[in-house]
């Protein structure tokens, strides 16, 4: 399988700012929403993303084809920035984001589906972190199960237990969205 | 084959995970902002720039180490500065005196013995 990146990546490392762009241009919108919903924080976030970018930049030089799918290795730099946040951040966070969710919005349909949003961003915030990467991944941003469990670095039967676990406790949480 | 409680137990999770992919991929867009990119960008220039610093620091090394094994304690231009004249003189040298000249007149010496004829010296042994 060829990877589409290669080139950009080499190129990057030799110091073509054209390449570094077009790479930011292909990745920086799916790091960015995953950092955002994994950490539910837009400054944090961004500080993430810009971490593994970062280390994308000194690592250019060494990348070996191959190896890994450029794409795979950059989510989980991204997701490994997620997790060394939610760690430094503790718990507190979380029941913060319980309390995002507030099912008497206005019924305006714009406000209905950004409340919408909101309540299932509430309901990710409350998984374990580990869940909650492998639900983003494999729902929001169209992994395989493979390329998953490559990002998160374990076997598939770990990840499709880790997805089994995340989907019963968002469907005891947003069933009344399910049903209605 | 499962029991039928596995089987309802399975047909629920597929229905769960179709739904959690329908609601999350209708989650809006995350927008990127211009300052990030910026951000991200001068980072690699900073990257880059600091690479090529070290580039030109491992030249620097190299040169320090072969300045001390050929003028140990003295700036780098004098060895430097030394080769140059060497360079310059031999060039100078064979311009002005060059090998093919010095061949062909007629200056090559040729040296014969005969094998049979008595030694030319005398070391002091029949005296």
């Amino acid at each position: 399988m060829i990877d589409p990146d290669t080139d950009l990546v080499a190129r990057a490392g030799r110091g073509d700012r054209a390449a570094a762009q077009a790479l930011m241009a292909r990745h920086l919108p799916k790091m960015l929403t995953v950092a955002r919903r994994m950490l539910g924080d837009p400054a944090a976030a961004e500080d993430a993303v810009q971490d593994a970018f970062l280390k994308l930049w000194t690592h250019a030089a060494r990348w070996q084809p191959g190896k890994a799918k450029f794409e795979t290795w950059l989510y989980r730099v991204t997701v490994n920035k997620c997790y060394d946040r939610l760690r430094r951040r503790g718990t507190a966070r979380l029941e913060e984001a319980e309390e995002v969710a507030d099912p008497a919005l206005p019924a305006d349909s714009v406000m209905e589906n950004a409340a919408l949003a909101r309540e299932i961003e509430a309901a990710l915030a409350t998984l374990p972190e580990r869940q909650r990467a492998a639900i983003l991944l494999c729902h929001n941003q169209d992994c395989s199960n493979i390329q998953a469990a490559e990002i998160l670095q374990i076997s598939v039967e770990a990840l499709e237990s880790l997805l089994a676990r995340g989907r019963r406790t968002l469907r005891a949480r947003l069933g009344h969205l399910k049903d209605g | 084959m499962g029991t039928a409680d596995e089987v309802l137990s399975r047909a629920a999770a597929a229905d769960d995970a179709a739904w959690l992919d329908h609601a999350l991929k209708g989650l809006p867009s995350v927008p990127v902002p211009a300052a990030l990119e910026t951000r991200i960008l001068a980072s690699f220039e900073v990257v880059t720039e600091r690479r090529k610093r070290g580039l030109a620091g491992a030249v620097d090394r190299l040169a320090g180490r072969l300045r001390d094994a050929v003028w140990p304690g003295v700036p780098v231009w004098r060895p430097a500065a030394a080769l140059a004249l060497s360079l310059a003189l031999g060039i100078a040298a064979g311009t002005v005196f060059p090998l093919e000249d010095m061949m062909a007149d007629g200056g090559e010496q040729i040296a014969s013995i005969a094998l049979d004829a008595p030694p030319a010296f005398d070391l002091g042994e029949n005296s």
